[in-house]
């Protein structure tokens, strides 16, 4: 068993001959913080061999890093080491009470097992007799209560990067990743005495790694980190979590320096970021708002931080690209602006939450946010081609434009209420704020046929007199009547005059006029008039509670097949005017 | 004449910390203020290729810790400990100044809070020779005088009459303590009593700055 003493600076002191004494020195290795010469040294491989340790208040030449009393912080937080209870006598001249109104760090003086000698009132040799008695057992709970540490002061002030980080240990512990994480970093992370303190403050409720239940993909997404962090450990945990998850995701991250990036190349950073994106096709981004220096000033308005400005723009790439914002700020207005610009949801980095459940949420959001984007994404880039023929067709001039049914004003805006519908349909089914949504955006999605059957098709007569009768408004030839029977389509070229024809038989025949038949298309747009019928214009009584639940039906998953088909076929459709 | 190099890679962090004392500090012209953009990145790939010899003609190197590799940082420092000089990295997530000595070379880790503030202008100021003016700014002297008390006491300990010379060699007090309370005690044998009576003016001295 040996007794560790220390001296202070340049200052050597002299041990008694024949003793148990052992000159403590740390590392010279002084690019590593003390923190980590520290736990280099009590990490040494006797280290159950250690009786005790004679310090110091500072081991250093600056008296008032209080690099002593750190020691012994680490000393008693280090709960892996054998030695984490042994006797700790202080020598120094000053008096207690000073030291303690010097530095909260004293408070360790005056906890179990730490003694403080004032050497100019006692001997050496009474501090080698403390230490020979016996050693009292400890509490460590009750140690813990009395010391208070606090975290390094970062350049922001608001401790972020401790959050961040110690999210990622408490996170990578729980899923058993940690091991995964960057060598340098957990070095960092097993070193530095606020994490120490930190997870003897938070410890894990149950420390056996978790497993998550797996998340059934029908097809294979990619999902993709954006987060000046990344390579400090993040990649690897999301990497391991995701494997561990399924094996259908494909993860990856982007590779920038973000923090050698300052405000005059911002614009430059957040196009190459986009490029990369672009080349990725990601289904799924996580997306950190504070990405640069410039970012941390507090005073930023929501739309002047990088993460906002990168999401405007992913958003412009593809809106059914789900973006989850990861931070480490709790600040409400940030994620509430982040929604309002498309983000589906947001994971704070907090290591102060059970990982336990914040693991089971992160789970649950990339699994919802997986449904979502195999939907939407291929629906956003359909619409993108389909408005993009749209755009480019030219519009026939109406020749019937006397018929009082029409509104001359919408003619003429036909191909932009088009794009607003279609737009805002998409919008609205991306919203997640909006409750009503598969119903709202199905009516936008119906409205669109409608002004298409009113544009091309001209009523003439009474539906009640039964003199009704339609033609097509180019060449007034009559409008067939497409019905199906057993499966086939049938074309009844010569319809008599009085017999009614639905919007979904008007949208038909305008096909046909141009095409010929598409029974995926005609299909589609049967589904959603008899929804617009059935379910939300004239329920039928008894569908009418049935239909009051369908209305407000939140569940994406239960309405993401129908909305499928719908946007599909009136996306066919559009695009079918060229 | 340039004698004090400070590298910097995250130009808006000094920008921010420091603020207006920004330009106050660039004034000096003893300082050669490298941050970041292109003589940054020469000077990136001058280490990459260790030419270390750069430093040469600065007596004091102030750098941010994570501007290199560990691997380069570490062939910095091996180098510089060779010479007399002054090598302080500062970083983000360190807790406050920590001061070695290695040879003659005087090393200090610095949060870089501490470090972009009014002790930086002040240790600039004064030269840039004494470290301690950088962590403690103008409280440096009673980090000196407090690591004095400590080393008097226990020197005093079973003290036999020597000679100052001998004293001031094993000691290796500063030159501020000497000249303050051994100046009339150089040319004698020093008692245990002149240590008694240096320790109770040092003492004093220190309960009226506490």
């Amino acid at each position: 068993m040996s007794d560790i003493i220390f001296s202070f600076g340049d200052f050597e002191i002299e041990i008694p001959q024949n003793s148990t004494f052992e000159k403590g020195k740390l590392s010279e290795n002084f690019g590593d913080d003390l923190d980590q010469r520290i736990n280099t040294y009590l990490n040494r491989n006797d280290s159950e061999l250690i009786n005790s340790f004679i310090l110091p208040v500072s081991l250093t030449g600056n008296f008032f890093d209080f690099s002593g009393l750190i020691f012994a912080h680490h000393i008693r937080l280090s709960r892996n080491l054998k030695c984490c209870d042994v006797k700790v006598a202080f020598y120094g001249t000053l008096e207690l009470t000073e030291l303690l109104r010097l530095s909260p760090l004293a408070r360790i003086l005056i906890t179990e097992n730490v003694f403080y000698i004032d050497i100019a009132k006692h001997s050496f040799e009474e501090i080698i007799e403390l230490i020979a008695s016996k050693s009292k057992k400890i509490n460590f709970q009750s140690i813990l209560n009395q010391i208070q540490i606090s975290p390094p002061s970062n350049y922001d002030g608001n401790h972020h990067s401790v959050d961040n980080e110690f999210a990622l240990i408490q996170w990578s512990i729980q899923n058993g990743s940690y091991e995964s994480l960057p060598d340098d970093f957990k070095k960092e992370f097993d070193s530095l005495l606020y994490f120490k303190y930190l997870r003897a403050k938070n410890p894990l409720s149950h420390l056996e790694i978790k497993t998550f239940e797996k998340i059934q993909l029908e097809t294979s997404i990619k999902i993709l980190l954006i987060d000046d962090e990344s390579r400090k450990g993040w990649k690897d945990f999301y990497e391991f979590f995701f494997q561990k998850l399924s094996n259908k995701i494909d993860f990856q991250d982007i590779d920038i320096d973000f923090k050698n990036s300052n405000s005059l190349d911002r614009n430059e950073l957040i196009s190459t970021i986009i490029s990369e994106i672009k080349k990725i096709d990601p289904d799924i981004i996580l997306l950190d708002l504070r990405l640069l220096d410039i970012d941390i000033d507090n005073e930023k308005e929501p739309n002047q931080l990088t993460g906002i400005k990168i999401l405007e723009k992913i958003k412009e790439v593809n809106n059914g690209i789900q973006v989850i914002v990861t931070t480490a700020s709790n600040k409400v207005w940030n994620f509430k602006y982040a929604n309002q610009k498309g983000a589906l949801d947001y994971i704070i980095k907090n290591g102060f939450e059970s990982p336990e459940v914040t693991l089971k949420k992160i789970r649950a959001t990339i699994e919802y946010a997986s449904i979502r984007a195999i939907y939407l994404k291929p629906i956003y880039n359909k619409m993108i081609k389909s408005l993009n023929s749209w755009n480019e067709y030219k519009l026939p001039k109406r020749k019937n434009l006397n018929d009082p049914m029409h509104d001359k004003l919408w003619h003429i805006n036909l191909k932009l209420q088009v794009n607003d519908f279609i737009k805002n349909a998409f919008d609205t089914i991306n919203n997640d704020s909006i409750s009503e949504r598969f119903t709202i955006s199905t009516l936008l999605l119906f409205r669109v046929i409608e002004m298409m059957n009113e544009f091309y098709i001209m009523e003439c007569g009474d539906y009640r007199d039964k003199t009704i009768q339609y033609f097509f408004d180019q060449d007034n030839t009559m409008v067939p009547k497409i019905s199906k029977l057993k499966g086939q389509y049938i074309i009844d070229s010569k319809v008599q005059k009085g017999v009614q024809l639905s919007t979904k038989e008007k949208t038909m025949a305008i096909y046909h006029k141009t095409n010929k038949i598409n029974p995926t298309l005609f299909d589609g747009i049967h589904k959603l008039t008899d929804y617009r019928n059935n379910v939300t214009i004239h329920p039928k009584k008894r569908f009418k509670e049935e239909s009051l639940e369908y209305m407000y039906e939140s569940d994406f998953n239960r309405f993401s097949n129908s909305l499928n088909i719908y946007f599909s076929a009136i996306l066919d459709y559009v695009e079918s005017f060229k | 004449m340039e004698n004090v190099i400070l590298i910097e890679d995250r130009t808006y962090r000094q920008r921010n910390l420091l603020g207006t004392k920004l330009i106050e500090l660039n004034n000096y012209n003893l300082l050669k203020n490298i941050s970041g953009g292109e003589e940054f990145t020469h000077l990136k790939e001058q280490m990459l290729k260790k030419e270390y010899s750069i430093f040469d003609k600065y007596s004091t190197i102030l750098f941010h810790r994570s501007a290199f590799d560990t691997d380069v940082r570490n062939g910095i420092i091996e180098y510089l400990k060779n010479y007399n000089k002054k090598v302080v990295l500062f970083s983000g997530g360190i807790t406050g100044a920590q001061l070695n000595k290695i040879n003659n070379c005087e090393f200090m880790l610095i949060n870089v809070t501490e470090f972009y503030s009014d002790n930086l202008l002040y240790f600039i100021a004064n030269g840039a020779d004494n470290l301690l003016e950088l962590a403690n700014g103008k409280n440096w002297k009673m980090s000196i005088l407090l690591d004095s008390i400590q080393k008097v006491t226990l020197y005093a300990k079973g003290f036999e009459k020597k000679p100052w010379d001998i004293i001031d060699g094993e000691l290796n007090l500063h030159d501020i303590i000497i000249d303050k309370y051994f100046s009339e005690l150089t040319s004698k044998f020093i008692t245990i009593e002149d240590f008694g009576d240096v320790l109770t003016k040092m003492n004093l001295d220190l309960k009226s700055n506490l």
